[in-house]
C-alpha cells in the first residue's frame, strides 16, 4: 500500500481522527433529535385540526339542566344563521398543554354512525383502509397519525390525556386534516357545522346561555395556540439556528486545529515535491470521509435515539413521534455540506498564506 | 549544474530595518561533487540551501539550476522538480507519526514498489535500522529519526542531496556513519552540506564559507 495512501492514513491515524467522528457523530444525531421534536411540534400544531375550528362548534349541557330547558335552547340555536348540519355527539381536545408538545394536538369526534360520513368527509377525508367505528370502543383516524404512532388498522391506541379509554383502530383515512373519528358516547352533547362567515356569531349566541359548556371555545383555543405556536415557532427556530451554528462552527473549529496541528507533516511534504495542490486535496478528501462517517454515524444515532425516545416514552402515552423524518436527514446532510465548506474555506485561505519552509525554519530553531 | 548570480534573500521587507540573510552571493557549482557550506549560526547557509534547492525564491538575482532559471518556475513545476531530482535532509527529522519507519522513507516516492521497498530497507539496514523498520517514529530516539530522514533523502536515487545540519542531533561517531551512508547510496549525486562542523565535511570536493550572508571564501579542497 503507497504510504500516502488515503485509506491507509485514516486507518494509522484511526486514534487522531476519532475524537472529530465521535463528536461529529454526536452532533448530527442530537441535531437530528432536536429537530424531530421541532418537527413534531411544528407538523402537531400546523397540520393537525384547529382548521376544523373554522367550521364546527361543539358544546353540552350542564347537567343541572332540564330537558324542557335543553329543548327550548336548541330550538332557538336552531334557528341561528348558518348551521349546515346538526350533529349529536362531541367534538373535543382535553389536555391542550401537554397534547401541543407534540404531535398529538387532534381532535376527537364522537358522533352517531350515520354522521361519521359527513365528519370525514369535512376533512377531505377518504378510507384508505378498513372501516368506520360500528362500536364504542372503535376507532378511525388518519394516515399521518397511524404513521405517528406507529400503529395502523387492528391496533389498539389509548391515548391517556384525550381518550380515557382504549379504541381498537378500524380504519385509517387520508385527509387534509387529523381527527379521531369514534361512536358517540357523549348523550348530551351537539356538535354544528357552520359557515365559516357565520361562526363568531354562532359563538356568540352560545356564550349568552350559562345552561352550557362549549368544548370548542374557539378564541380561547385559538389564542392559546397563537400564543404557544409563535413562541415556539421563535423559540424552536433559535434552539434550531443556535444548534446548527454551534455544530458547524465547533466541528469545523476542530477540523481546523486538527489541520494546524499537522503543519510539519505538510510542510515536509511539500518540500520533498508534493506541490500545494495535492496536501490541500488529500486533506479535503480526508475532511470528507470524516464528515461522510460522523453524517452516516450521526444519521444511525439519531434514528436509534428517536426509536427509542418513541418506544420508552411515548409509545404507553399515545403520543404520536415520527421515527423515520426525511427532511431532518436532508438537513443534517446540509450540516454536512456547510461543515466542510466552514472548513475547506479556511484551511484553503491558510494553505495558500503559508510559507512552509518558515515552519521547517521554526522547527529547527 | 547551479549557478547563482548576485542573490539577495531580505527578511521583514516591509519593515524598516530590513535583515539580508543573503546579499550579493554569486556561486557555481558542479554535478556530482560533494559541497560543504559552512559559517556559524545565523550566518546565511540555510538560507543560501533553501535557495539553492527552491525552496524559497530570492529578493534578487538569479537561480539557475541546468541552465533553467528556477525564480520563474511555478509552484507545481517547482514541487515536481523537488520531487524527481532533490533529496532533502534537514536539522528535524519531520517524520510522520503515523507512519512506520518504512513507509516514512518511501514518502518521496510514495510508492510500495518491490525496488523501492528493498532499496529503503538496504539503507536502513546500512544506518542500523533494520530492527525497526516497522516501528513509529515515536518509538525511536532523535538520532534514529534522524537516521530515517537520511534514508528518505536517498530513496528517489536524487540528482541533489541537501543537508541541512544533520548533525544536531548524532552523536559524532554516529554522523560520520551517516555521511558515509549518504556517500554511498548517492550515486554520483551532488551533495550539498550545510554544518558548523568541520569534521563530517573532509571528503568534501569544495567548501564554502558564510558570514553575514555574504561569501567570505570558496574553497576547493586540496587547494
Amino acid at each position: 500500500m503507497k504510504p500516502l495512501n488515503l485509506r491507509n492514513y485514516i486507518l494509522l491515524s484511526i486514534k487522531q481522527v476519532s475524537p472529530q467522528i465521535i463528536l461529529l457523530i454526536i452532533k448530527i444525531a442530537l441535531f437530528i433529535f432536536l429537530c424531530s421534536i421541532g418537527f413534531a411540534v411544528g407538523y402537531g400544531l400546523n397540520k393537525s385540526s384547529n382548521m376544523v375550528l373554522e367550521n364546527y362548534s361543539s358544546f353540552s349541557f350542564k347537567t343541572n339542566v332540564s330537558e324542557t330547558r335543553q329543548q327550548e335552547i336548541l330550538t332557538e340555536i336552531r334557528q341561528l344563521e348558518g348551521i349546515e348540519r346538526e350533529i349529536q355527539g362531541s367534538a373535543s381536545s382535553e389536555g391542550m398543554g401537554k397534547l401541543i408538545v407534540f404531535n398529538s394536538f387532534a381532535w376527537i369526534f364522537e358522533s352517531e354512525e350515520e354522521d361519521m360520513p359527513y365528519i370525514l368527509d369535512s376533512v377531505d377525508g377518504t378510507i384508505t383502509d378498513g372501516r368506520f367505528p360500528e362500536n364504542n370502543d372503535e376507532i378511525l383516524i388518519s394516515q399521518e397519525l397511524s404513521n405517528g404512532m406507529n400503529k395502523t388498522v387492528g391496533d389498539y391506541i389509548g391515548i391517556e390525556e384525550m381518550l380515557p379509554k382504549r379504541f381498537k383502530i378500524t380504519g385509517v383515512y387520508e385527509g387534509k386534516a387529523n381527527v379521531f373519528i369514534s361512536q358517540n358516547i357523549v348523550s348530551n352533547g351537539y356538535i354544528f357545522k357552520i359557515e365559516t362567515d357565520k361562526i363568531n356569531d354562532f359563538y356568540n349566541h352560545l356564550k349568552t346561555y350559562d345552561e352550557i359548556s362549549i368544548s370548542t371555545d374557539r378564541d380561547n383555543i385559538i389564542e392559546i395556540i397563537d400564543n404557544i405556536f409563535y413562541l415556539l415557532k421563535a423559540v424552536g427556530f433559535l434552539i434550531l439556528i443556535i444548534t446548527a451554528i454551534e455544530v458547524t462552527t465547533s466541528v469545523s473549529n476542530l477540523n481546523k486545529v486538527y489541520f494546524t496541528e499537522r503543519l510539519s507533516e505538510f510542510a515536509i511534504l511539500q518540500a520533498v515535491g508534493y506541490s500545494e495542490r495535492f496536501i490541500l486535496r488529500r486533506m479535503m478528501k480526508e475532511l470528507s470521509i470524516i464528515i461522510s462517517v460522523g453524517l452516516v454515524g450521526g444519521i444511525l444515532l439519531g434514528q436509534l435515539i428517536m426509536t427509542l425516545f418513541h418506544h420508552l416514552y411515548c409509545v404507553d402515552r399515545g403520543i404520536p413521534y415520527r421515527i423515520f423524518e426525511p427532511g431532518i436527514i436532508y438537513f443534517s446532510i446540509i450540516l454536512s455540506i456547510i461543515i466542510f465548506l466552514l472548513t475547506y474555506f479556511p484551511v484553503k485561505k491558510y494553505t495558500k498564506k503559508m510559507d512552509w519552509i518558515d515552519v521547517i525554519q521554526q522547527s529547527n530553531t | 549544474m547551479f549557478k547563482i548570480n548576485n542573490v539577495n534573500l531580505i527578511y521583514d521587507l516591509k519593515k524598516e530595518s530590513q535583515t539580508y540573510a543573503l546579499k550579493g552571493i554569486s556561486l557555481k557549482l558542479e554535478k556530482e561533487k560533494f559541497y560543504g557550506i559552512l559559517g556559524p549560526s545565523g550566518s546565511g547557509k540555510s538560507s543560501l540551501l533553501y535557495i539553492l534547492s527552491a525552496l524559497k525564491k530570492p529578493t534578487s538575482g538569479e537561480v539557475y539550476y541546468h541552465e533553467q532559471l528556477l525564480n520563474n518556475i511555478g509552484n507545481e513545476k517547482l514541487a515536481q522538480l523537488r520531487k524527481q531530482d532533490f533529496g532533502f535532509i534537514f536539522q528535524k527529522h519531520f517524520l510522520i507519526n503515523y507512519l512506520n519507519i518504512l513507509q516514512n522513507v518511501l514518502v518521496p516516492v510514495n510508492s510500495s514498489e518491490v525496488k523501492y521497498v528493498n532499496r529503503a530497507k538496504t539503507i536502513l539496514n546500512e544506518l542500523g535500522l533494520s530492527a525497526h523498520i516497522y516501528k513509529k517514529p515515536y518509538q525511536l530516539s532523535g538520532g534514529q529519526c534522524q537516521r530515517v530522514a537520511i534514508a528518505r533523502a536517498l530513496i528517489n536515487h536524487p540528482k541533489v542531496i541537501f543537508a541541512d545540519e544533520i548533525t544536531a542531533s548524532l552523536d559524532h561517531k554516529s554522523a560520520k556513519k551517516a555521511m558515509k551512508v549518504i556517500d554511498k547510496y548517492r550515486d554520483g549525486a551532488t551533495l550539498i552540506v550545510v554544518t558548523h562542523d568541520p569534521s563530517i565535511l573532509k571528503e568534501a570536493d569544495e567548501i564554502i564559507h558564510i558570514w553575514d550572508g555574504e561569501v567570505k571564501d570558496k574553497k576547493e579542497i586540496g587547494d
